[in-house]
């Protein structure tokens, strides 16, 4: 069957569907902008944190993990050392964990920085 | 550029690009269409073409598409590595939906029971909604700099 050729729309036509489509698309836009939030928790919530992930568990043990780290390394300085590569590789599974969760990075803050510098690290 | 900023830079793209799929091919579509329009002349004396033709010269289309399309990749690559410039893609993508409009008027008025009165519908809804998608980034990106700033001013 030979494609079909319709009588054209006029001009004024065509131009009032493209003024609407682009009047459209404006308040789509407005609309969007003005809606969105930052989905970013802040630092250290673990509520927001384990609200977010797909499995909020285990990650918030993992972050509990890590801040119980964090503590020791500041309350002892005879662990230091070993503490310190405990949190690295604690946070490297959490940044692993969530490597293919964009929502889940993006509440904790993980960023592309924070993965190559683990990468350095280990 | 040292080994470890590339490092970034590629872990940025592998992270962003499975968001912004559609907007890269539609980017890659719309620059090698404005190509085509500037190689193959005499393309608007075919009657498909004629709804465009009667809007705009060919050459002005060309150089509509292929403004639009480079300077869509530019902001995703851009935007993918260096620095957030999702408010560009977002004017990028509601551009390029502005094109696939008029292509779709064409397709419908001049293709009514052919292929193409299905793909550039189809497109522009796809670019209207990544205007969309970017323009809401745009918005969280502008909220993450205010916090900043306010930090920085504290």
């Amino acid at each position: 069957m030979q494609a079909e050729q319709l009588s054209q729309l006029p001009v004024w036509a065509q131009i009032t569907l493209t003024v609407a489509a682009a009047i459209g698309i404006v308040i789509g836009m407005v609309r969007k902008y003005a809606k969105a939030e930052d989905a970013k928790a802040p630092a250290g919530d673990h509520m927001v944190l384990s609200a977010t992930l797909a499995d909020g568990h285990a990650l918030r043990n993992l972050v509990d993990e890590i801040g119980d780290l964090r503590t020791a390394m500041r309350d002892g300085a005879d662990q230091r050392h070993r503490d310190t590569i405990a949190l690295l590789e604690a946070t490297d599974r959490l940044c692993r964990a969530t490597i293919d969760n964009t929502e889940a990075k993006r509440a904790i803050g993980i960023t592309p920085e924070m993965i190559a510098l683990l990468d350095r690290l280990k | 550029m040292g080994a470890d900023q590339g490092t970034v830079i590629l872990a940025r793209f592998r992270e962003t690009y499975p968001l912004r799929r559609s907007e890269w091919l539609l980017a890659i579509a719309m620059l090698g269409m404005g190509v085509t329009y500037v190689v193959n002349q005499g393309l608007f004396d075919r009657p498909y073409f004629s709804t465009m033709a009667r809007a705009a010269p060919q050459w002005a289309w060309a150089f509509a598409f292929v403004g639009v399309g480079a300077a869509r990749l530019v902001a995703l690559i851009r935007n993918g590595g260096w620095r957030h410039s999702p408010h560009l893609r977002a004017i990028g993508a509601a551009l390029a939906a502005m094109g696939w409009f008029q292509l779709a008027l064409a397709a419908v008025q001049n293709d009514f029971i052919g292929q193409t009165v299905w793909l550039w519908p189809l497109f522009f809804i796809a670019d209207a909604q990544a205007a969309f998608t970017a323009i809401s980034e745009a918005k969280v990106n502008d909220q993450r700099n205010e916090a900043a700033r306010a930090g920085r001013a504290a």
